[in-house]
């Protein structure tokens, strides 16, 4: 405690003459805590030191640097790599709503339409959103954003998540375009087949406006909308796509196909009946924890009852095991919460653990590195290791205990200490703000 | 050209992947109505790997193959549905008059239970569609109601593309009514169609124009400024197709002028092969049908549901068979789909259509109309094994539907039938949900998705019940 | 031989005149021996080469082995099948003419609770779709309101006759109850399972509040009635004064319910009404309840019997089966077909009825002397028997076969003229040209 005091002061000068002077920001390190890898691994004891918003060393026997800040585990801390949410809508505005019953005469709009995959999402964020503090709590540090929205609602960029965004929150902007078949009710398209024959007419669209581009002829013309499709047309960039039921992960399949387009399987409820093709395709999925209810087991009246709940727990069960058939198929799973409030998210990685088939080191790895690496992050991100960006989460006990409690939540280099909420009746602390 | 070798590895990766299923059977001493060859008594029919081999009498059994007992009943060819909005999800885009890019094959619903009910009734293959909202709607999709299977495998991949028109109060209601865009009259009809025609014909030639351009300043060493593009647009690609006979139509239409109407307006850009959907009053114009080569597939007896129709008779079929119009009776309903052998009696009923010719509308002559006629339609070696067996005539209201086979596999079999035949169940909902039954009324199916231009009460009390 | 260019030229016009113009044929009204037909009585089994003697509008005898006498024009339908007049216990015949035009659409009133709307009013005498279904073997009908909690009363009609007046059997047959249905009503319905479930309960609160109201109004008006001195006159409700005939049990109430749930409630709903008689209308799932119904004796009018499944995981012959396992257990079930236009497909349903477990004789009499016996007119209509009114079909096989043609209606005496717009249009265009001339 003695030189946490000491050292703070030392700290602040020095922070304050590193602006001035170029001088090295001093350290901050954990000590005695228990790291827990994003492979997996345990390392008790471990010590953990970052400086400037990087991990400079991670390990047992690490030492700590003469100007580092040191908080002492005392032996009960334990370590993650900070969370990735792969896909976040938090923030954002609400796409517009459609009238009761469509206008007369409503002049076709891109925007109408939603056909936005230029749109950014920096600019339309709502700073003080409260999901960024809870997410933060539960010990999220780095989520993909895009904006919410029918067909291609904008892009996807990457925000450090702090309680409040703020515009040095943007990490990476535009590393992907959301894309999905859900369609504007306002204008056309209205339905599925339109918006598939909506994908068409861009992608021809896309490839000619790129065409005419690139012939350096004077008159070429620019758009907005097309040209944020050319890195998705050179399978540069992906599309990010979220779909949840077997139909429409199929119908993107399709469209890849002809349209020739990589994809990001987002949110992917019903992704285990397309195990096999995800794998062979190698398509990646950010996939979503939000779980049905589970039904109710009691027998049935009558035979015919009891035989539709029994096919009723079986779907509820292939629901909650999506993710094990991905993992056992060989697919590439990270995380989204795409909608899943920070504070639901407990309830269903319990169930994920007890009936799911997963493990603490899977839920960990596919909330960490395998996010990280999907997002094409992996070389900076998604684990304790030095080089990386310092985000971890601090907790009570290991992650998916019963009564854990966030201690603190680091992104990139910065520490914010999570107050404990009231203990929930029956004396159970919970993993949220 | 990469592009192309992608697509052409797709293409050859998806066959190999999802590979059409093939059954083998032998029917046993059945009464067979071939349609094409009549009727033979106490005659075994032969499939090997999804097509009729052989059919005559006392034969055996090939390798592999299941034998079923036909004693007493009657088999006839699967029957096929030319107007049906099953297995879809969606069926009208209806915020254009004209949206010949969208494809039901791109919203197929391979896990709709109607497909079951519908092989309960008979029936091997629906031809499923846009709705009638549109003008000129979507392509539509025909498919072999393998149950159980993915979308890929019910597309029936080498029968003729098909689209949908629509004339009449529907359009004119919906676009002109609803939304003060043409067409708002039966006028207005035959200039959406015509103007559109007209554009596809224009963008054609500046596509050809263009091509031969580009391949021209490309032989140039690209020497001068490249040609202006001229963008691919999905829509006037197909109605290009349309106008070079590569689509076959089917036309939503009641009222004797407007099917007079899209008969000149097709012989003006030479399209042929073309179905009158519905067609109330075709019957008024029967020789002209006749003489132009056109299709009709009519209700058995459906009328006064909308103003158009109230001038029209259970007798259309009779009438129209009497000309030698090439008529098949068709569902557009979920409900009607599981009795249409019923409803083809219905032409023997009103003005003494004979039994065979009554069969023929739901066999051959959906077939002919969709252009898969060399395929299926009647039993015959060679063609596919699409079979439904019944316990006695299917003419008869007696008869039950006992086995329907697709391509030789057994896709409903009554007496192995485990009521819940659901192929995707829903963790969520409760055991007592009921979903409205289907009474089997023409708005049900093709105006859905049209839902601004019916309240919720008219709806209700439409539906007399 | 050779007819001569005027008499066809006559012969064209005449056939032009009925083809465009009403008919004009004159229905026979008189006295008809019907000779050498299998007679399906219903009630008194099948009699094979039997007459029937009809004078005006009455049967005056059924039997065989009888020569009529002289006064009896002979009408030889040897080798034909002979049944009741089919009765259809649920349509809107008359009230709905074309069912897209709403200014031709009567059977629904604003409102949700209207006892005192009569479809007897509405009914459309004249209505295209009256002779196009009555050809077809149909000779009575209930045409019913819907809408609302409470629509109306419904009608029971033989379909001839110039006014409502005269087409009546009875003008008000039963008081139309909608049962608040608890789930989606078809694929337009929008509403999520807490609007539903809300809007069920709301439904079924007012019903219950608005029938004890009526309840307690004519027993006020009774007493009033009864002994009227020193009482002052209660003001009259309309509405209220037409729910009274329900208590007295002059009236019955007709529930339309369909869902398992919906019916064990209504079946509540009868026992803790004793006074009233009940019928329940559709029933789509009265199946999964049969025995409950049985034990409660309420009769049942099921349809459109051809219909899909309720649920999704249903077998897919239920729809068909429902009637069939109603009876078995000893349900009174009469057909409906619920149409404003095909009402003529009635002898259909009860076709797929006795195609899927229904009794063939059961089914023949859920379209004739059920109905007859649900609606209190027994003692006229429902079979052949000397006495009742001359209601027949003459058809030239099973009137349940697709196949079959009806060849003669009589719908009380008269030998209607079998042609409707339908049929006259299949004159006029099968030889257009004949009847036209060339354009």
């Amino acid at each position: 405690m003695k030189h946490i005091i000491g050292s703070a002061v030392v700290w602040v000068l020095a922070g304050a003459a590193a602006h001035l002077h170029g001088q090295a920001v001093p350290a901050q390190a954990f000590t005695r805590v228990t790291l827990h890898r994003a492979d997996g691994t345990t390392v008790p004891q471990a010590t953990i030191v970052w400086r400037n918003g990087l991990f400079e060393a991670a390990g047992p026997n690490t030492a700590v640097p003469f100007d580092a800040r040191v908080i002492d585990g005392g032996d009960s801390l334990h370590v993650y790599p900070g969370l990735l949410d792969g896909m976040a809508e938090w923030g954002t505005p609400e796409p517009p709503r459609p009238p009761e019953r469509p206008e007369r005469t409503v002049e076709v709009t891109n925007e109408r339409a939603g056909i936005l995959p230029e749109r950014d999402v920096a600019a339309l964020i709502r700073k003080e959103a409260p999901e960024f503090g809870a997410a933060r709590s539960v010990g999220f540090t780095l989520m993909a954003i895009a904006p919410r929205g029918p067909l291609l609602p904008g892009r996807v960029s990457v925000f450090h998540v702090r309680g409040e965004m703020t515009p040095s929150s943007l990490y990476r902007p535009n590393i992907g375009i959301k894309a999905t078949l859900t369609p504007s009710r306002i204008v056309y398209p209205t339905t599925i087949m339109g918006v598939m024959a909506t994908y068409r007419q861009l992608f021809y669209d896309a490839r000619a406006l790129q065409a005419h581009q690139a012939s350096g002829s004077a008159n070429a013309p620019r758009d907005a909308s097309l040209e944020a499709l050319f890195p998705i047309a050179d399978r540069t960039s992906a599309f990010h796509f979220v779909a949840d039921d077997r139909e429409s992960i199929r119908r993107m399949f399709s469209l890849s196909d002809e349209l020739g387009f990589n994809t990001i399987l987002v949110s992917g409820k019903e992704a285990h009946t397309q195990a096999a093709e995800l794998a062979r395709r190698k398509v990646p999925v950010l996939v979503s924890f939000a779980l049905p209810a589970k039904p109710d087991t009691s027998a049935g009246r009558t035979d015919e009852e009891s035989a539709w709940k029994s096919r009723q727990v079986q779907a509820w069960t292939a629901s909650v095991r999506n993710i094990r058939s991905l993992l056992d198929a060989g697919v590439l799973v990270g995380y989204a919460s795409n909608g899943l409030k920070p504070s639901d998210l407990k309830k269903n990685v319990d169930v994920l653990l007890s009936q799911g088939g997963l493990t603490e080191a899977e839920i960990v790895r596919i909330m960490t590195l395998n996010t990280a690496t999907i997002l094409g992050l992996n070389a900076i991100t998604g684990d304790v290791r030095a080089g990386n960006l310092a985000d971890m989460v601090v907790t009570t006990a290991p992650m998916t205990r019963t009564s854990v409690r966030t201690v603190y939540t680091v992104t990139a280099g910065d520490l914010t200490e999570i107050k404990a909420t009231p203990a929930a009746p029956g004396g159970r602390g919970r993993m949220t703000e | 050209m990469k592009t192309l070798l992608i697509r052409i590895a797709a293409i050859l990766l998806a066959s190999t992947v999802s590979a059409q299923p093939k059954g083998s059977v032998h029917i046993r001493n059945a009464t067979v109505i071939t349609i094409s060859g009549g009727t033979l008594e106490n005659t075994d029919v032969l499939v090997e790997n999804g097509r009729i081999t052989r059919i005559g009498s006392n034969l055996s059994t090939p390798r592999g193959a299941d034998v079923v007992d036909a004693t007493g009943r009657y088999l006839m060819p699967g029957i096929i549905d030319a107007h049906s909005h099953i297995a879809l999800s969606g069926v009208n885009e209806p915020t254009h008059p004209v949206t010949a890019e969208v494809r039901m094959a791109d919203v197929i619903n391979a896990y709709d239970v109607s497909i079951y009910r519908a092989l309960g009734g008979g029936v091997t293959i629906s031809h499923a569609m846009h709705g009638s909202a549109n003008v000129i709607g979507g392509q539509g999709a025909t498919l072999k109601h393998h149950y159980g299977e993915e979308a890929e495998t019910l597309l029936m991949k080498d029968a003729p593309r098909t689209i949908k028109f629509a004339l009449g109060e529907n359009p004119t209601r919906v676009h002109g009514q609803g939304n003060n865009v043409q067409p708002r009259t039966r006028m207005g009809v035959e200039q959406v169609i015509r103007e559109h025609f007209d554009a596809a014909l224009d963008y054609k030639r500046r596509r050809a124009d263009y091509a031969t351009a580009l391949q021209t300043w490309e032989r140039n060493r690209r020497r001068g400024a490249a040609p202006v593009p001229v963008a691919r647009n999905a829509r006037l690609d197909v109605l290009v197709d349309i106008l070079d006979g590569k689509i076959l139509v089917h036309c939503h239409s009641y009222r004797s002028d407007e099917i007079s109407m899209l008969m000149r307006v097709f012989k003006d850009y030479g399209i042929r092969n073309y179905t009158f959907q519905h067609a109330n009053e075709a019957f008024k114009v029967a020789p002209e049908l006749a003489a132009h080569g056109a299709y009709t597939s009519i209700f058995s007896d459906w009328w006064a549901y909308k103003f158009e129709v109230y001038y029209s008779t259970s007798y259309n079929a009779a009438i129209l068979n009497h000309y030698g119009v090439v008529n098949s009776i068709n569902s557009d309903s979920g409900e009607l789909i599981r009795h249409l052998n019923h409803e083809a009696a219905k032409a023997v009923r009103y003005g003494g259509v004979s039994q065979l010719d009554a069969l023929k509308m739901i066999t051959i002559n959906p077939a002919i109309q969709l252009g898969i006629d060399k395929r299926v339609g009647t039993i015959e070696v060679g063609k596919d094994a699409d079979l439904s067996l019944w316990s006695a005539h299917p003419l008869s209201i007696y008869a039950i539907a006992d086995i329907t086979w697709v391509d030789g596999v057994k896709r409903f079999d009554r007496m192995n039938d485990p009521s819940d035949m659901r192929l995707r169940v829903s963790a969520d909902g409760k055991f007592s949900d009921t979903v409205a039954s289907v009474s089997g009324r023409h708005e049900d199916s093709c105006m859905q998705g049209v839902l601004d231009f019916f309240t919720f009460e008219q709806m209700e009390h439409a539906h007399d019940h | 031989m050779t007819i001569k260019k005027p008499l066809l030229l006559i012969a064209a016009y005449l056939l032009a005149c009925t083809a465009t113009a009403q008919i004009t044929e004159r229905p026979g009204y008189g006295r008809y021996a019907l000779v050498g037909a299998t007679i399906h009585t219903v009630t008194h089994g099948v009699i094979e080469n039997g007459v029937i003697l009809i004078d005006h509008d009455r049967i005056v005898f059924v039997g065989s082995n009888v020569k009529p006498t002289a006064e009896y024009e002979v009408l030889d339908y040897s080798g034909k099948q002979i049944y009741p007049g089919l009765i259809d216990a649920g349509t809107s015949l008359g009230l709905i003419e074309i069912s897209a035009v709403p200014v031709t659409v009567d059977n629904a009133e604003v409102g949700s609770f209207n006892p005192n709307m009569r479809a007897f009013t509405a009914i459309n005498p004249n209505s295209a779709s009256i002779p196009v279904n009555r050809v077809d073997g149909v000779s009575t009908v209930i045409s019913q309101p819907a809408s609302g909690v409470v629509s109306g009363t419904a009608t029971l009609i033989d379909l001839f006759g110039y006014t409502p007046d005269s087409m009546a059997v009875k003008a008000d047959a039963a008081m139309v109850l909608n049962w608040p249905a608890g789930g989606r009503r078809g694929w337009w319905d929008s509403r999520t399972d807490e609007q539903i479930a809300e809007q069920t309960q709301t439904g079924l609160k007012e019903m219950r509040e608005t029938w004890n109201k009526a309840r307690f109004y004519h027993e006020m008006m009774t007493a009033y009635e009864t002994t009227p001195t020193g009482k002052t006159k209660p003001d009259r409700d309309v509405r209220m004064e037409a729910m009274r005939p329900i208590f007295s049990g002059a009236l019955p109430v007709m529930i339309v319910v369909n869902r398992e749930r919906d019916i064990l409630a209504a079946l509540d709903w009868v026992k803790a009404n004793p006074e009233v008689r009940f019928i329940f209308s559709e029933v789509a799932e009265g199946w999964r309840v049969a025995e409950k119904i049985a034990a409660a004796k309420v009769p049942v009018i099921v349809g459109p019997v051809l219909s899909t499944p309720t649920r999704d995981y249903d077998h897919y012959l239920r729809p068909y089966q429902n009637p069939g396992v109603l009876a078995k257990v000893g349900v009174r079930v009469a057909l409906r077909t619920g149409q404003s236009d095909n009402v003529r497909n009635l002898p259909f349903q009860a076709g797929y009825a006795a195609t899927y477990g229904m009794d063939k004789l059961e089914a023949l009499k859920s379209v004739t002397i059920n109905p007859a016996v649900i609606f209190g007119v027994e003692d006229r209509l429902g079979s052949i028997e000397a006495g009742k009114q001359a209601n027949l079909v003459v058809a030239n096989g099973d009137v349940f076969e697709t196949m079959t043609t009806i060849e003669q209606m009589f719908i009380r005496g008269r030998k209607i003229p079998m042609t409707s717009r339908q049929e006259q249009l299949y004159r006029q265009f099968i030889d257009r040209e004949a009847v036209n001339g060339r354009d």
